[in-house]
């Protein structure tokens, strides 16, 4: 496939800080090895799920400890709720949740009493009775409170970690790769309450190998080695990945490619690729456009269609296409234009 | 939200509840910190023995003689420390001996042992042995010093019940000295020169007989009068005094010489109450027994502390500090590095909870614990072993109450500086290994060097130790030493476990 768009961040507004609940510029940590995360641009607005994809060993993690404090950055800057987050106090930090990459929570205790034992950091209001109750319901773990962690599934204790992140009701979370390890129905479930958290106005920072779930996030950044190498909404990704809109069309003979070339000029298309002796791929601006032109330029050269669609290339295939090109070409956001996303308030966006 | 101290306190009892729950849940844990050192305690008690058994000995002898054969028919009379259990005439065969374990040492006589003392030489007998262990061969040493000085003694008794014997006959000269005596006075008083010379004759010639006969007499006679007086009688003086004394006063009489007749008499009348007084000498050192002139002197010991204690209630307070200092440092050593290794402490980075927060919980959770495993272990031991506890009980609970804080704090500031709970445990074992040797458990602090015994005070331990012992067995207080190292070293860890944790959750 040939694809010549480049790959690069989509146009941005450039927001007052104040209005972003995450905003990271230049952000680096870099470790003694050479590893960790290299000038990052983030800005993120309130009431949004924020999904950061990248392999094993990107640095999402690193984002997520400098976003959350834990750790400081080597150069540039992050900010949460308008102040570095190495500064927070304790009423700061409590308007944070964090769900870690890895189980923290304690065996030898129960699920209710695990729950409690975090509820309690934030304040005797969140380890009341009904707050047990109300939040073991919510991760439908109610007929499981007085089993041992170490008696529960896999599955089981990443549910009671996201109530244990959420318990106190934060207005930022930070998920580190919650849905590893589980099964698809859960993590169904899963993307189901992030949605919830989101309509409720919280905003969620969630990291995940799983690529396919960035259809269910407002905006996704994609890290590889440690640099963010993309960054926009879930279909934005998409075009950035292809250089436009993808079209496959099926013709019902075979046709030379002097028609391909001139229906490619004719519809204003980028690029196209023989995908078999009768089907073309398209790569167009705008598919919606496209299709209606592509249909009546063919109708008038009397050249017939078997079919013409929009074609929704799969995250995997994204994601996989942005990160080889960056490997290959070593092209990265353009400095200044990336990372920045457009604040559309997320209920007026549609995702897949 | 605004931070209060309700949410201040909610955290810290949150981290109380979590780490008793923990533990609690592990009752097989709780069961064996109680059970096993009781165990041990009950066994040690058992299987102690007051005294040790006797090492079979066998004798090294080359040569035969007088001496040799009154040593092996008299080998039930070498003590209850050495056993005899045979002969053998070289040193290659006692090894042998000893290397089967058939004897655990060898004698070996010198050789022509009467001969070297009669030369002016101490006979020396060689102890041979194979034991490794330092304090053993400490105890032989002594032993073997202690029957030598046994067998001496066994020597001299024999020579002075001889030598008393022979008194008999010294008496009955002494007697005939006196009787010559009296008799020369009388003839001087008299005027009868001649018979007053004839007597003087026969004193002269009874005392010779004396010193003739007395030569060893005398000498035990000696030491009769220095050990027994505390020194030579400065009026009648020693056996030998007394004698020459007489020998020397009959000298000055002179029987020819008739104006100084008056001066001989009261002189000779002198001699009479010197020569009295060598028989009352004599008389003496006839009743006492052998045993006490050959050994005048004996000593005896008495406890003047409150308890009497068995070994096992000597160790008992010991057992209880180690365990608890243990506890508290496995506690503590585990503890963060544990919240470390599952991910915790980046949610109580991240979380509102501060290091005091997360520190006072858990000081208290594990307080708690360990109080309930001391009070039970104190328990058994009292009322299953009668271990005596004198003094106040109060006394007794600050004093482990605050070694297990200093115990907690060395654990929570282990637990700062390694990365991984074998890292842990392993230095657990150190400081416990450590305590054993150095903190007086059963090692005697005076046996060590000063250097060293700085290490020993250093220790936390080592404070609790010597004033539990105090506090149960002699009613004692506890000095202010203790109370501020004990005090003062639980504040100071503390504050060292803050600061380090403290930097351990801030951002990095």
């Amino acid at each position: 496939m040939s694809v010549d768009a480049p790959v690069s961040a989509s146009p941005v507004a450039d927001e007052p800080g104040d209005a972003l609940m995450i905003r990271a510029r230049e952000m680096s940590r870099v470790y003694h090895s050479g590893d960790g995360v290299h000038a990052l641009d983030l800005s993120i607005p309130p009431g949004s799920i924020f999904g950061f994809i990248g392999p094993s060993g990107s640095g999402k993690t690193t984002t997520v400890r400098l976003c959350t404090g834990a750790l400081a950055p080597t150069s540039g800057s992050v900010e949460v709720f308008g102040q570095p987050p190495s500064t927070f106090d304790a009423a700061m930090r409590s308007r944070i949740g964090y769900m870690p990459q890895l189980s923290v929570l304690y065996e030898d205790l129960s699920v209710k009493q695990n729950l409690a034992f975090f509820a309690s950091l934030y304040g005797p209001t969140y380890s009341t009775k009904q707050r047990m109750s109300d939040m073991l319901e919510f991760v439908e773990l109610s007929e499981h409170s007085a089993k041992r962690v170490s008696q529960t599934s896999g599955g089981m204790q990443r549910r009671l970690s996201l109530a244990a992140a959420l318990v106190h009701e934060p207005d930022v979370v930070f998920l580190d790769e919650p849905t590893a390890g589980i099964d698809p129905v859960l993590r169904k479930k899963f993307w189901d309450r992030f949605r919830d958290l989101r309509e409720a106005g919280k905003t969620l920072f969630v990291t995940t190998q799983y690529v396919g779930e960035a259809a269910y996030c407002d905006y996704v950044g994609v890290l590889a080695d440690g640099r963010l190498i993309a960054l926009d909404t879930p279909d934005g990704l998409r075009r950035l990945a292809f250089g436009g809109d993808v079209v496959d069309v099926e013709f019902k003979r075979l046709v030379d490619v002097e028609l391909l070339d001139e229906m490619t000029e004719a519809i204003n298309a980028a690029s196209y690729d023989i995908r078999s002796p009768r089907t073309v791929r398209f790569v167009v601006d705008e598919a919606s456009t496209a299709l209606p032109a592509l249909t009546s330029w063919l109708n008038d050269r009397s050249v017939e269609l078997a079919q013409a669609e929009e074609f929704l290339p799969p995250y995997d295939d994204v994601f996989v296409e942005l990160v080889n090109r960056f490997r290959d070409e070593d092209v990265g956001i353009a400095p200044g234009t990336s990372g920045r996303l457009q604040t559309t308030r997320p209920a007026d966006l549609e995702t897949s | 939200m605004k931070y209060s101290f309700s949410i201040w306190l909610s955290g810290t009892l949150a981290f109380f509840k979590k780490e008793l729950i923990a533990i609690v849940r592990q009752p097989k844990l709780v069961l064996t910190l109680v059970a096993g050192p009781f165990a041990i305690l009950a066994l040690f008690g058992a299987g102690y023995k007051q005294s040790v058994d006797p090492l079979t000995a066998v004798f090294v002898i080359v040569d035969s003689g007088p001496f040799i054969d009154e040593l092996e028919s008299r080998t039930d009379e070498l003590g209850d420390d050495f056993k005899f259990v045979g002969t053998v005439d070289t040193a290659g065969a006692a090894l042998t001996e000893i290397r089967s374990g058939r004897a655990d040492v060898a004698i070996v006589v010198p050789p022509n042992p009467v001969t070297k003392v009669r030369s002016g030489e101490r006979a020396v007998f060689t102890i041979l042995h194979d034991r490794l262990d330092p304090f053993e061969q400490a105890t032989i040493s002594l032993l073997a010093r202690s029957t030598v000085n046994e067998i001496n003694d066994r020597i001299l008794q024999d020579l002075v019940t001889t030598g008393q014997g022979e008194s008999a006959d010294l008496a009955e000269l002494v007697g005939e000295t006196q009787s010559s005596l009296s008799a020369m006075r009388a003839a001087m008083e008299e005027g009868n020169t001649a018979e007053a010379t004839q007597r003087r004759n026969d004193v002269t010639s009874s005392l010779a007989a004396i010193r003739a006969e007395t030569s060893l007499s005398e000498a035990v006679a000696t030491s009769v009068g220095d050990g027994v007086g505390g020194g030579e009688d400065v009026t009648t003086g020693t056996f030998g005094d007394q004698l020459n004394r007489l020998s020397d006063g009959l000298d000055s009489v002179d029987l020819s010489e008739s104006d100084s007749l008056d001066d001989d008499i009261a002189t000779v009348a002198a001699l009479e109450e010197d020569a009295a007084t060598l028989d009352e000498t004599l008389t003496e050192f006839r009743r006492i027994p052998p045993d006490v002139i050959v050994r005048p002197l004996d000593a005896d010991t008495e406890v003047v502390s409150a308890a009497d204690l068995q070994v096992v209630d000597f160790y008992a307070p010991g057992v209880i500090a180690l365990l608890i200092q243990h506890l508290g440092i496995v506690f503590g050593g585990l503890s963060l590095v544990r919240e470390r290794a599952r991910g915790t402490t980046e949610v109580f980075q991240v979380a509102p909870v501060r290091p005091m927060q997360i520190l006072l919980g858990k000081y208290a959770a594990y307080l708690v614990a360990a109080a309930i495993v001391a009070g039970s272990l104190s328990l058994l031991m009292t009322r299953v072993f009668g271990v005596p506890i004198i003094g106040s009980i109060w006394l007794f609970v600050a004093i482990m109450t605050l070694l297990n804080m200093a115990s907690l704090g060395i654990g929570f500031v282990l637990s700062s500086v390694v990365d991984t709970d074998m890292q842990a445990v392993n230095a657990a074992l150190i400081m416990l290994l450590l305590s054993i040797f150095f903190s007086g458990f059963f090692l005697s602090l005076d046996r060590l060097t000063t250097a060293v015994r700085v290490v020993s005070w250093s220790l936390p331990i080592t404070h609790a130790i010597d004033s539990l012992r105090d506090v149960m067995f002699r009613g004692a207080g506890v000095d202010i030493r203790t109370w501020v190292a004990l005090g003062g070293g639980s504040v100071v860890l503390f504050a060292l476990a803050w600061t380090l944790l403290a930097r351990k959750l801030a951002s990095r």
